[in-house]
């Protein structure tokens, strides 16, 4: 776990800043979106998250991060097929066309809760 | 309270590496964020590449490498300006060490900049740097399953270039099998054009944004981003090497 800390601090400093602009002063539960394709690990990501917000002071105090996991999918550009790459990579396993990614790669934030 | 906030994790990068590639495009330079394992092959392919461009263009160079001054010096030994930024063990290069390494640099007197990350194929996919292209090295004394076990590196990348394929013999790699586990994973990618030379006796970057020269792109569209320079580069380089 190396990038994962860096992550974390920049989740941290992501809902410090709109906590406070909101006039929140607790913050319970931080929802984050990781692709299954985003090369991150999602418990390295929770333990740097709480070492972090430990040390960020009484807004994180209890905080719970909870990581949904988006997975992976590619979208058939000639015939519009959708499925989860295997060992085909994004190689459409209907017709053989190529194919794009439409989700997995996400790193994102997506709300938290305060009070 | 439940407050919406639908931000980039890696935002505060994201806005950096933008800061980045307006500096770049100001400059008019192309910039390039060479990723791969650690050996890669990613100097030597840097120092293949210098070699035959610097007549032409006016080269720099970022080094990012946990510890050491190596891979600068062998750099700097081309006569290439260049910085060495050491991570101290860090994983990857960020878009602030970029812009950081940029104050070091003459970007107005330079058209293209060479960044080669840290060793890694897992988090410098995660990192924009402000690159205009991102090109990834495999060894094929890493094993053909890497495409498949690192697809988000090799996804980024415009381009894929197989190194040390004089060691094939040494190895239970089969070429056609790389290829194919990359040319699976790139159909992705916008701007995919397959590359084999080797890299440290031939290679260099000169193809790697289009399927110009003596090879047959897989997919040939347009690349993401085609600056002038790489269209030029493109076109005057020759290319000796068999395409994989």
């Amino acid at each position: 776990m190396v990038h994962e800390l860096s992550l974390a601090q920049s989740i941290v400093d992501v809902v410090t800043e709109n906590a406070r602009g909101m006039g929140i002063r607790r913050v319970r539960r931080v929802t984050v979106l990781v692709g299954e394709w985003s090369a991150v690990v999602p418990e390295s990501l929770e333990v740097g998250f709480h070492f972090l917000a430990a040390a960020a002071g009484d807004l994180f105090d209890g905080v719970e991060l909870k990581v949904t996991l988006e997975p992976v999918e590619g979208a058939c550009t000639a015939c519009g097929h959708r499925f989860a790459p295997g060992h085909t990579g994004l190689t459409c396993p209907a017709c053989g066309g190529v194919a794009r990614l439409m989700t997995g790669t996400a790193l994102q934030i997506q709300s938290y809760e305060g009070e | 309270m439940e407050v919406t906030v639908v931000e980039q994790i890696l935002k505060a990068n994201d806005a950096l590496a933008r800061a980045n590639r307006a500096r770049f495009d100001a400059a008019g330079v192309l910039a390039l964020n060479f990723i791969g394992s650690p050996g890669a092959g990613k100097t030597a392919l840097l120092e293949a590449t210098v070699a035959p461009l610097q007549n032409e263009y006016r080269l720099t160079c970022i080094e990012g490498d946990p510890y050491t001054t190596r891979d600068a010096e062998r750099i700097g030994r081309l006569g290439v300006p260049v910085v060495q930024i050491n991570t101290r063990g860090g994983c990857h290069l960020d878009a602030a060490m970029v812009g950081q390494a940029l104050e070091s640099l003459d970007l107005g007197g330079a058209d293209l900049l060479l960044i080669e990350n840290v060793g890694n194929l897992l988090c410098p996919s995660q990192y924009d740097l402000g690159e205009h292209l991102t090109v990834a090295v495999l060894s094929v004394a890493e094993g053909a399953d890497k495409p498949d076990k690192y697809p988000a590196a090799f996804q980024r990348a415009a381009a894929v270039i197989v190194n040390k394929v004089d060691l094939l013999g040494m190895t239970d790699v089969n070429l056609e099998d790389v290829t194919e586990r990359i040319r699976a994973l790139r159909t992705l990618c916008p701007g995919f054009c397959p590359l084999g030379p080797d890299g440290r006796r031939d290679g260099g970057v000169g193809p790697l944004a289009e399927g110009a020269g003596p090879h047959t792109p897989v997919i040939r569209r347009e690349p993401p981003v085609r600056p002038a320079l790489g269209q030029a580069i493109i076109a005057r380089r020759r290319w000796t090497s068999p395409c994989v």
